[in-house]
């Protein structure tokens, strides 16, 4: 096969696959221009015949996006910070320091993704009360800070850097925390990028925390109000659509804001020296 | 003098990784161990959510264990993680690999593509992929009818309906692990795939055989974290088929909501919740057994 | 590169930790309790904004009529109670809830409704007193079970129905045949669609004379008469996948939508979904008729909700004054026409924005039921506000029901599960 037509099998492949992928998404998006009456017919539809707005306009109108977005953002941003820090910090010691206790510690934080949200609600919930944090952002910000995941990203992605590389800065005279901030870091940019998606994202679906712990309704998040488009019998879907579209279109930029640092990042890896 | 050093230079690079993890440490003592060694506690009362609990010992752990359902969930429960880890390992590393390569035109848009499921609400999930495997209405079983085909038992039939379960959420969940795979994958020094190039490899070769073991981290990482999702499966399946028909697909998660949380028996649930962690936990001893990155 | 990007992190991490006991103490500022009269009262509610507004557009009338705020907080249903019972324990709750049953975690705090109650004649069986003659709780509507039709499918078949209680009301057995006729004329896919829930299931067991899994009167155990099971027998028969389509018991199946495509000719389900099918259904014509009777007419109906007023939070006074200000017969009618809520409350006449005829039939059959229901849902209100059961959150003789129609267990056994939960909640 020539060199030029190299891109044929892989891109082939990537496209069915994208579109097998598209589909649903497609129907998603263009459901959100139905009609209410439309959107259950027989036959199926996927087109609409009737392009209409109003799912968007009522649940623009209903629901105050600007402000949920705003709450939601201030709090995405500041735990996704401190979420990244902490994570790298804690993975580059796990990945680093290999002692049995420092093991032991990981397979500890791995345990706090095995107990289902309703068992340990309860108690968290008593946690934040007696800190005081009860009806302040930080009762929020603080639970959602450790991550296992992010944690065990970093572990993996430090554990393939070379112990030579900080061996040689060691020798070079530099002490432990400068290796961490000046060498490291830098070097884990695509990582924090990785996990800066991931952290925004969760955040930006938190729901339990914000209801529970902040009385003010004007601080709610938008999960939360996308969640009260169910109601108790029935479920208004022309407004789920509509807000579900609205609320998905911030990290859609982020993710493309985010992207390059991902696939751009010309920093091959402390293999390279 | 060179061994006291040696001591010394240990216990100073264990004080600065002390340090390095004090922050995660006092997070994971307030914001789990406290929470979960309340709920242990709760597992030998029959505690109800309100009042005074009083203490039976093993008594929720003996029903638990006498419990057909709860093996009956479990082994669903295995069965699924099985048959959807695998699956959606490979397919994730596969489309990573493809969105990597600079022989693929219009990687970028792709990227986007097979990122944006991942945004989508568990609720949204569910009812899109119903409306699309919904037995009676439909999509794919409509085309099948008009090509001839018989139409599917998907809501019916429990292993279809498992096999919907297993396609919504790759589908979902393909964006974690593809972000995860492409930034291990940019890692990866071009001269080593230059090099092999030059030795004939064609891309194929070169994948199979230098960039995925160097994956192996990510690959670790992926499968730990997809097992324990996996295992935990609640509310996709949950929104896209309530664990049915019937109860022929009640996972091991549902089985803790429907026999513990929703009937007030907070001390049964917080039973089978320890049990299932203890599982999960020697998954990941098992896992971290095999884990062979750390051989460098 | 590397160095913007480590200074980068470093100050927004400065920052952030710097933010965060700022934080701590930014929110609602004053925490729980004394001395609000100039905070609004916060009345948390859920699902005010799909049905309608009504509640926001009471509080608006409050506050022009009064000057007195009053905060419609519109909370997700299936977070309701977990955000009630966790402002419980933080002491926080707000002043007036709407919740969909009384909960022994707060039940104590609630304040005493008996003085309303008394001037505003909620309904019999709807409302109940505690040992001590304490009222918790007021109706905020009535819900009710009833059947639609797709009117065009059984105009173009040419089978008649009965259209009101004055018409001769049908059979099951009458109804079956009725409904097997339009579908196989039509070629339509289903006869009926019937909703997941005991509730539905329930005005079906007491058409057929029995009365569901009856709390007895000494409120002591649970117990189902012999026309029961004979009724499950026969409703699950119907769940074949050509009279009733199976996905729905079993998987969750949405029987609202299959409803909405026009390929099933009759819906079992209820008032709730007036609104919705006002709004949503354009492609063809449906009307609510009366439901069989084999041979007993009913149907299920009860308390959407139930208005609470909270104690601990100092703002009881005012509060109490909404809640007597919003059952006066004037604004208890504004907002049952806004929401579209059955009126809990004796001697009530709403008038609807439109299908006046179909809430005209609910109301209609919830007279017609027989008055074991008002004396049955009295006890169940009472056993609530004794605060001694534990709440039941899931569905027992749904589930049974389910694996029954799934062929996993017979209706005698589910039965038996059933009853033996629910005898285990009074434990």
């Amino acid at each position: 096969m020539t060199r030029s037509l190299r891109w044929i099998a892989p891109t082939t492949v990537t496209w069915v696959l994208g579109v097998l992928f598209l589909f649903p998404v497609l129907w998603f998006l263009l459901s959100s221009f139905k009609p209410g009456g439309e959107l259950f017919t027989w036959p199926l539809r996927l087109f609409p015949e009737d392009w209409t707005v109003s799912g968007y306009i009522t649940a623009w109108e209903r629901y105050d996006f600007q402000q949920y977005f705003l709450n939601t953002a201030i709090v995405a941003v500041v735990t996704t910070v401190l979420t990244v820090f902490v994570s790298a910090c804690t993975g580059f010691a796990l990945a680093k320091y290999r002692s049995r206790w420092v093991q032991a510690f990981f397979l500890c934080l791995l345990a706090t993704t095995m107990l289902p949200t309703e068992v340990i609600m309860p108690s968290t919930f008593s946690v934040i009360l007696g800190l005081g944090l009860y009806n302040s952002l930080a009762g929020i910000i603080v639970p959602s800070i450790i991550t296992a995941t992010g944690i065990f990203m970093f572990r993996q992605f430090f554990s393939t850097v070379p112990d030579e590389l900080l061996e040689a800065a060691r020798i070079d005279g530099a002490g432990e925390f400068r290796i961490f901030f000046r060498l490291m870091l830098p070097i884990a940019r695509p990582i924090i990028a990785v996990l800066a998606i991931f952290s925004f994202q969760w955040r930006w679906n938190d729901y339990i925390w914000p209801l529970l712990v902040l009385n003010d309704p004007d601080k709610y998040t938008l999960q939360l109000a996308l969640r009260s488009i169910v109601g108790a019998e029935n479920i208004d879907w022309s407004v789920l659509l509509g807000a579900s579209v609205i609320s998905l279109i911030p990290m859609v930029l982020l993710f493309l804001v985010f992207r390059r640092q991902i696939m751009n990042s010309d920093i091959n890896s402390g293999l390279k020296d | 003098m060179a061994v006291t050093t040696a001591r010394k230079e240990r216990r100073r690079r264990g004080l600065v990784a002390a340090t390095f993890l004090l922050p995660a440490f006092v997070l994971f003592v307030l914001f789990f161990v406290a929470p979960a060694g309340l709920g242990l506690a709760y597992s030998f009362t029959d505690y109800r959510g309100y009042g005074t609990p009083e203490f039976v010992g093993v008594g929720n752990y003996t029903s638990l264990f006498a419990d057909s359902d709860f093996y009956r969930s479990l082994w669903r429960t295995f069965l699924y993680t099985a048959v959807s880890v695998p699956f959606g390992y490979f397919l994730t590393l596969i489309i990573s690999a493809l969105l990597v390569s600079r022989e693929t035109k219009g990687a970028a848009l792709a990227q986007v593509v097979f990122f944006f499921p991942w945004l989508i609400s568990p609720i949204v999930t569910g009812v899109v992929w119903r409306w699309m495997f919904g037995e009676n209405f439909g999509l794919i079983n409509y085309l099948l009818s008009s090509l001839g085909m018989g139409s599917l038992k998907w809501a019916s039939d429990p292993n279809l309906a498992l096999i919907v379960v297993i396609l919504a959420g790759s589908w979902g969940g393909t964006a974690f692990s593809m972000l995860l795979f492409m930034a291990a994958m940019r890692n990866i020094p071009s001269s080593y795939l230059e090099a092999a190039s030059l030795d004939g490899a064609g891309s194929l070769t070169r994948f199979v055989r230098i960039v995925w073991p160097l994956l192996r981290p990510t690959s670790f990482l992926v499968i730990l974290l997809g097992t324990i999702g996996a295992m935990k499966e609640f509310a996709m399946i949950q929104s896209l088929n309530g664990g049915g028909p019937g109860t022929s697909n009640v996972l091991i998660v549902q089985y803790i909501y429907k026999t513990g949380f929703e009937q007030s028996k907070i001390g049964y649930a917080s039973a089978a919740s320890m049990i299932l962690m203890v599982i999960l936990l020697v998954i990941a001893l098992i896992q971290t057994r095999f884990d062979r990155s750390d051989l460098s | 590169m590397p160095s913007m990007n480590r200074r980068t992190l470093l100050a927004a991490g400065a920052t952030a930790a710097a933010l965060t006991p700022a934080l701590a103490a930014c929110g609602g500022g004053s925490s729980s309790g004394g001395g609000a009269s100039d905070k609004p009262l916060q009345f948390v509610v859920s699902g005010d904004a799909n049905q309608g507004g009504g509640y926001a557009a009471m509080a608006k009338k409050y506050k022009e009529e009064t000057g007195v705020e009053v905060e419609i907080v519109d909370v997700p249903y299936d977070d309701l109670a977990t955000k009630i019972t966790n402002a419980a324990r933080a002491n926080d709750l707000p002043a007036l809830a709407r919740m969909p049953s009384l909960d022994p975690a707060w039940l104590d705090r609630t304040a005493d409704l008996a003085d309303i109650a008394a001037e505003v004649k909620p309904i019999e069986g709807m409302y109940a007193e505690d040992e001590n003659g304490k009222i918790p709780s007021l109706p905020s509507d009535l819900t009710a079970v009833g059947m639609f039709l797709n009117k065009d499918l059984w105009d173009e078949a040419g089978v008649s129905y009965p259209a009101s209680f004055d018409d001769k009301v049908w059979t099951w057995d009458e109804f079956v045949d009725a409904a097997t006729e339009v579908r196989e004329t039509t070629g339509v896919k289903f006869s009926m669609a019937f909703d997941r829930s005991s509730h539905r299931l329930n005005s079906f067991l007491y058409q057929f004379g029995s009365e569901g899994l009856a709390l007895s009167e000494d409120k002591t155990s649970y117990a189902a008469n012999d026309k029961t099971a004979p009724a499950l027998q026969y409703f699950v028969g119907l769940n074949d996948d050509e009279f009733i389509p199976r996905s729905v018991w079993l998987s969750e199946d949405d029987p609202n939508a299959m409803f909405k495509t026009g390929q099933v000719t009759a819906y079992y389900s209820g008032s709730w979904q007036i609104a919705d099918f006002a709004a949503n259904i354009t492609d063809f014509e449906w009307v609510s008729v009366p439901m069989p009777a084999q041979p007993v007419q009913a149907t299920n109906f009860g308390t959407a909700a139930v208005v609470v007023v909270f104690e601990g939070t100092g703002q009881e006074e005012e509060a109490l004054a909404f809640v007597k200000w919003l059952y006066s017969k004037e604004n208890y009618a504004e907002i049952s026409r806004i929401s579209g809520f059955l009126p809990a409350v004796q001697d009530i006449e709403a008038t609807y924005d439109s299908r006046q005829e179909d809430f005209a039939l609910y109301n209609a059959a919830i007279e017609a039921t027989p008055d074991f229901l008002k004396k049955a849902k009295a006890r169940e209100l009472e056993l609530q506000a004794a605060g001694t059961a534990a709440p039941i959150d899931g569905d027992p003789l749904r589930d049974g029901i389910v694996k029954v129609i799934n062929g996993e267990t017979t209706v005698d056994a589910a039965l038996e599960t059933a009853l033996e939960q629910l005898n285990e909640s009074l434990a």
